[in-house]
């Protein structure tokens, strides 16, 4: 049993916390009217990407889906035809599909990638009424071919091994470098956001 | 001449409105200073700094679907909330706030006033039984044996705590017992009774750290796990008005009710009321911050193995006090 | 030492454990033994030891250098080292070479995951290649025929491929083309590789060189679930694994371990046939007639109008007005099901024998495969077994090239066997070869009960004469020797199919149903007297996954399920009952003949066994056949075929007979509605020998028709081929392909030339130079 000063001391410490608490500076940020620049590896909404002539970078090999611990990812791989080459080799994306709801964000998907295909954007803003439509397929996850050319996903301290070098040079929407306000839906949903300033 | 029941009505109207805008913003008192205590900045989007949220909620609540159980009992269930309601609102009536309150309004001052509004809060226990069995449903119906067993345990003690205060003061009348604190409040003579009365008291309007009716984690939402809209909302309201009366009750038994502090009589009685009623509420809400919710064993043997002997402890030695002390 | 003879077995000591083995082992073998990995890639042990890739090496003491494991034998006190600094550099070294040229594949090969060199790789490789200049560029995605795409820079030439097809098969059609960095896996002639048994090459192959055209990028091994069960397009019965992914087949593998059945190997129908069961053409829901229309309904409506079909017809003639045809495609259990039903309804008119196969067991002499490989003649009567049972047809090349054995036919026409072959056309032939063998097998195709009476008794007589003979018969359906068995023949008084016919067609047959089966593609009277008499019954039920020429006859048609869809068991020729496995979801809305069977009786109110009764029969042993194999009495009451084949008579008015054989891709079921396989599928030929070509003047892509003799019955638009090795006077046609049924010809029937045009007017590239 506590002593009855305890308990006195023990009610006296809890009651003088949340007073002390009511009176701090809170860190809440107004978000959508304040927005925080990002880490610059955030690991947001995924985004496959291009090469700068426009072919697919991903080639339909399915170590994103293996390497994926959350089993989000559904590739099938594809045969170019021909007349209509889709990635620069055999094989292509057939079906790409990701369960973002399934996700965590962990970005094992980007480190599996040979090519540099999938990567995370900074993007997070993909809340919806459905749950289907948290799958998202090519249609959505493939950069539009007229995005611009961005910095190469990875940005790490050593910067890139030279043998690599092929790989600057990419189609997508997001400027690592300016972070998400520069990304190409980024900069749409701000505009979309504007109208929602409250304070 | 305006007729008597003129005068009645437009009391009432002006009461009415009072206590119900007191009772909105009181909620977004409460969970303004939850916010802050809990590091947020709370409801700040609607209107300026959120103080047009209780006139969003109303508008909210009124729009929701009224739902009815398939196997609630069709007449019980809809009658309970206005059961809670009515007691809630009833007290008001006989709650004095000033001198002026009981003088010129002629309202308030009624013999055994206290007596009546336990009368009242003990009425508007039903409200919740009922709808916990009315719902036809297990959550509701165990938080309804719940309130039950809860308000028998903890009225007693309440009940204690209060007489010892009547005894001081010689009179049922709350205007009495106002006046009778001229001089020392009887918060210094009963400070035991006045801490059991807090301990009571906040389980009687079933709040937080008492809040075993309702508990979300144990209960879903506890009686009123199946009302929605506005039948939820007249919970609701009675909910917020059973802890102002509350608030009033104890500030006219143990602080002197409108008795300035300092003998600061140029401020007005009434605002002297209202500023100890809010100390009240705020203890109210600081307390449902800070302390957890307790087991229901826990509470049980709390209410009849310590608060029920301490209060009749405190009763008998204010009484022998007074014995002597008067002989 | 002074033993006589050479040791039988011979001890030595692998890392550090001794171990003892039969003289002549493999030190690769003799590893297996002692839990250590050899890595190899051009050794197989169906294949022998090639000594091509070094990958092997293993320390020997008392040897200087390294020796590959797979073409060293053991010898007496060897002390073998595995593992160690010296093996590993030495395969460190290799896999550098091996990896030179190799290209950076491995994302999009299909070998990915479950290959030899990756797992090599990762154990001995090095982490950056040395080459300084560019890797050799070599033709990648080549077709390479009709199922095998060919990426030659993935090809560390190990040649299991060209030693398959040379050992194993005995085709010799694959070859390594050029030398050195430039050598190329291709075939010999330049034609495209064309091979019954070309799937199994992308298995053998180590690396993704060899792959399949079916499984191109479909899926990754980690993907596939694997059910292993059993292949039911022939009766064989070879075990298979089947890689199901998202609910699709993705791929059929052989079970290396099965050396009972197939040896390891797969033919490709068994292998290549699984698109089939998700063709949009399949009926997914139960068809009831109306008028000259089908209309979907419900199993519940379904069941109920079977059922009062079935009553109303056992209330209006009785039992001898009910028929059933079928079993040969279902499972033991369905077949004891319906055998049970029937019985119950006092049902006798059953018979599995929708084709032009008569018989199904083989006898008092059954054999099993292994007494196959061990016999010393083979003698294949009427159909080649190449044709009806590919796998059975691997293990006589095997018999013949690897263990001596001689292989002659008898009957037939074109045994396509690719080892050598004797045709004899006597019987006085095959007495002849005879002389001084011990142990025959006989392989017949179980179509001329006639011949088979003959043959019957001429082993008879070889049996006396102490020869030890054993007997298989490779028919059409895969479990016909299960429907045999357990009882899908004509009960006491009951009629076979032929009769049943002849009662639908005089109207005493009120009632049919067939499972599975197809006879107006497949039945010897000809597809229109069989549609004909089918059109009489006024109530014909089909169970079939497909609108076949029968279903489309039928008053209600039941949505079954393939083989990969059902678990149950079948016995194959050889009389081993071998399980299936439910490989895949099936479709909604269909349901397996055994279901509906069981739902049949229930609206019935008929008892039929339990499912543990129903398990304990389909999958007893069976007992030893006294008979069958040409005994006539015991497929009492079926008319023997037209004729003798093409060993009797002599060529009619027209001077030009016909030869009615089958082919592997041949059928109007799984393989016609498998559009996957559409290449695979045979044209409806007519094979001519050069001089009768020359005699009729047609040419090679000319199209002709054939009249019978009688003008009734005709094949329309046949592609001509010339081989050399046809008999002349003879047109040799495929059966069972639905663009030309040639069911209602017999081998050795006149036909006549009909219209014909010639090739440069329809497709001037099919005219060889
Ligand atoms: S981020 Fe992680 S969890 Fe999400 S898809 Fe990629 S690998 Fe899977
Ligand atoms: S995104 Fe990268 S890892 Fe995933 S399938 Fe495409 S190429 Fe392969
Ligand atoms: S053959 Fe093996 S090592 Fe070569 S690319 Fe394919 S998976 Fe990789
Ligand atoms: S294609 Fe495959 S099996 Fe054939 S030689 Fe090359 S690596 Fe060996
Ligand atoms: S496995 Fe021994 S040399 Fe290839």
């Amino acid at each position: 049993m506590q002593s009855f000063g305890g308990a006195v001391m023990a009610l006296y410490r809890g009651f003088a916390t949340t007073l002390q608490f009511a009176f701090q500076k809170k860190p809440t940020v107004q978000y959508p009217s304040v927005r925080k620049q990002h880490a610059p590896r955030f690991h947001g909404l995924h985004e496959l990407r291009r090469y700068a002539d426009g072919k697919e970078r991903c080639i339909g090999c399915e170590l994103c889906a293996i390497a994926c611990p959350a089993n989000a990812i559904t590739v099938i791989g594809a045969e170019n035809a021909p007349d209509d080459r889709r990635s620069p080799g055999e094989r292509f994306a057939g079906r790409y599909e990701i369960d973002e709801l399934r996700c965590i964000f962990c970005g094992l998907c980007e480190e599996a990638c040979p090519t540099d295909a999938i990567v995370l954007t900074p993007r997070f803003e993909m809340a919806d009424y459905r749950r289907g439509s948290f799958i998202y397929s090519k249609d959505r996850l493939l950069v539009p071919p007229d995005a611009g050319v961005g910095a190469p996903p990875d940005e790490r301290p050593g910067g890139i091994p030279a043998d690599l070098g092929w790989v600057t040079e990419q189609k997508s929407t997001v400027d690592i470098a300016r972070g998400y306000d520069a990304t190409y839906n980024g900069a749409k949903l701000k505009d979309e956001h504007k109208g929602l300033t409250l304070q | 001449m305006i007729p008597w029941w003129a005068i009645a009505l437009i009391k009432a109207a002006v009461i009415l409105f009072v206590v119900v805008t007191t009772f909105a913003y009181s909620m977004l008192f409460e969970r303004k200073i939850m916010a802050w205590m809990q590091l947020r900045p709370g409801p700040n989007r609607v209107g300026p700094w959120g103080m047009m949220q209780p006139a969003a909620d109303a508008a909210k609540m009124m729009f929701k679907e009224d739902l009815t159980p398939e196997t609630a009992d069709p007449l019980i269930y809809r009658l309970a909330p206005f059961i809670s309601l009515v007691c809630a609102m009833g007290t008001f009536a006989i709650i004095p706030f000033s001198e002026s309150s009981a003088g010129i309004w002629g309202m308030g001052n009624v013999n055994a006033g206290i007596l009546v509004i336990f009368a009242l809060t003990s009425i508007g226990v039903y409200g919740i039984s009922l709808a916990g069995w009315s719902s036809g449903s297990k959550f509701p119906l165990l938080g309804s044996v719940r309130s039950t067993a809860q308000m028998i345990s903890y009225e007693l003690a309440l009940t204690m705590s209060v007489i010892g205060v009547l005894i001081l003061a010689g009179t049922t009348s709350l205007v009495g017992i106002v006046h009778a604190q001229r001089g020392l409040w009887y918060i210094a003579p009963q400070l035991v009774g006045f801490i059991i009365f807090i301990i009571a008291s906040v389980a009687e309007t079933n709040r937080a750290p008492f809040d075993l009716v309702e508990a979300e984690s144990e209960l879903v939402g506890g009686f009123h796990t199946e009302y929605s809209g506005l039948r939820f909302g007249l919970f609701f309201i009675a909910e917020y008005l059973n802890m102002i009366t509350v608030a009033c009750i104890a500030t006219l038994l143990f602080l002197g009710g409108w008795n300035p502090l300092f003998g600061l009589s140029i401020v007005p009685g009434i605002v002297w009321f209202i500023v100890k009623a809010g100390l009240f509420i705020f203890m109210y809400i600081w307390l449902r911050t800070t302390l957890p919710r307790l087991r229901y064993d826990r509470l049980m043997n709390f209410g009849w193995k310590f608060l029920l002997p301490v209060a009749t402890l405190n009763l008998m030695v204010t009484a022998a006090v007074v014995a002597v002390t008067a002989g | 030492m002074t033993e006589a003879g050479p040791p039988q077995s011979v001890s030595l000591t692998i890392d550090g454990t001794p171990v003892t083995v039969p003289a002549g082992t493999l030190v690769v073998e003799a590893a297996k033994t002692v839990d250590t990995d050899v890595p190899v890639y051009c050794y197989h042990p169906k294949l022998g030891p090639a000594g091509l890739c070094r990958i092997c090496l293993v320390e020997i003491e008392r040897l200087p250098k390294l020796q590959i494991a797979c073409n060293t034998p053991v010898a007496e006190g060897m002390v073998v080292h595995t593992h160690g600094q010296k093996v590993e550099d030495g395969r460190r070294a290799v896999m550098e070479f091996l990896l030179l040229n190799h290209p950076l594949d491995c994302p999009i090969c299909d070998k990915g995951g479950e290959c030899d060199l990756q797992d090599f790789s990762m154990a001995y490789g090095q982490g950056a290649s040395r080459l300084a200049d560019a890797k050799a560029s070599k033709p990648k995605a080549l077709d390479l025929g009709p199922t095998i795409v060919l990426d030659d820079e993935r090809c560390i030439v190990c040649q299991r491929c060209t030693r398959f097809d040379d050992i194993i098969t005995r085709e010799r059609s694959l070859v390594v083309k050029d030398r050195g960095q430039r050598d190329v896996i291709a075939t010999a002639s330049g034609e495209p590789y064309r091979s019954n048994f070309s799937g199994n090459v992308t298995e053998l192959c180590p690396v993704g060189a060899l792959t399949s055209k079916t499984y191109r990028f479909k899926s990754r091994p980690w993907d596939n679930h694997r059910t292993a069960t059993t292949c039911t397009q022939c009766s064989v019965g070879c075990q298979l694994f089947v890689d199901e992914r998202y609910g699709t087949i993705a791929r059929t593998m052989s079970v290396p371990s099965d050396d009972a059945i197939s040896d390891g190997w797969l033919c490709d129908r068994g292998r290549y046939n699984i698109g089939f069961y998700a063709d949009a053409r399949r009926i997914t829901a139960p068809l009831l007639r109306r008028g000259e229309q089908y209309v979907q309904i419900g199993w519940d409506d379904a069941v109920e109008a079977w059922a009062a079909g079935l009553r109303d017809a056992l209330g209006a003639a009785g039992p001898q007005a009910v028929g059933v045809l079928g079993g040969g495609r279902l499972l033991n259990e369905e077949i004891v099901l319906l055998v049970a039903l029937m019985q119950e309804l006092g049902v006798t008119n059953l018979d599995w024998r929708a084709g032009r196969q008569r018989q199904a067991t083989p006898g008092r002499y059954a054999g099993t495969y292994a007494e196959l490989e061990a016999a010393q003649l083979i003698l294949a009567v009427g159909r080649p077994p190449s044709q009806t049972a590919p796998v059975l047809d691997l293990r006589i090349r095997k018999a013949v090239s690897q263990r001596g054995a001689r292989y002659v036919t008898y009957g037939g026409h074109a045994a396509g066997s690719f080892v050598g072959v004797t045709p004899l056309r006597s019987a006085d032939d095959v007495e002849n070869v005879l002389s001084g063998v011990e142990r025959v097998a006989v392989v017949w195709d179980g179509i001329d009960l006639e011949l088979g009476a003959r043959l019957a008794s001429a082993i008879d007589g070889w049996v006396a004469r102490g020869v030890s003979v054993t007997t298989y018969l490779s028919g059409e359906a895969n479990n016909a020797r299960g429907a045999e068995a357990l009882g899908m023949v004509p009960r006491s008084g009951g009629l076979p199919f032929t009769g049943m016919l002849d009662a639908a067609q005089n109207g005493r047959l009120r009632s049919l149903s067939i499972f599975g089966a197809n006879p107006v593609l497949h039945h010897p009277l000809g597809g229109a007297s069989v549609a004909n008499a089918l059109e009489r019954i006024p109530f014909l039920v089909v169970s079939e996954l497909f609108l076949t020429e029968t279903a489309q006859r039928a008053h209600l048609i039941l949505p079954a399920r393939t083989g990969f869809e059902k678990a149950g068991h079948v016995i194959n020729l050889a009389g081993d009952v071998l399980p299936v496995h439910q490989a895949h979801a099936a479709p909604p809305g269909t349901l397996a003949d055994g279901d509906m069977l069981v739902a049949l009786a229930a609206e019935l109110a008929a008892e039929v066994p339990g499912p543990e009764d129903v398990l304990a029969r389909a999958t007893a042993a069976l007992p030893a056949a006294t008979h069958g194999f040409g005994d006539a009495a015991y497929s009492e009451g079926v008319t023997a075929s037209k004729s003798d084949g093409m060993a009797a008579g002599k060529p009619g008015g027209g001077g030009l007979r016909i030869a009615v054989g089958s082919d592997i891709f041949a059928g109007g079921g799984t393989i016609w509605f498998d559009e996957t396989l559409a290449e695979l599928r045979p044209d409806p030929a007519a094979t001519l020998s050069p001089a009768t070509a020359a005699r009729l003047d047609v040419h090679i892509g000319d199209r002709l028709d054939l009249l019978s003799s009688s003008g009734d019955d005709s094949l329309q638009g046949l592609v001509v081929r010339i081989d050399a090795g046809a008999p002349d006077d003879v047109v040799a046609v495929i059966d069972g392909l639905p663009e030309a049924p040639a069911n209602s010809f017999a081998d050795g029937d006149n036909v006549v030339l009909g219209a014909r045009r010639a090739a440069d007017a329809l497709e001037p590239a099919l005219v060889l130079p």
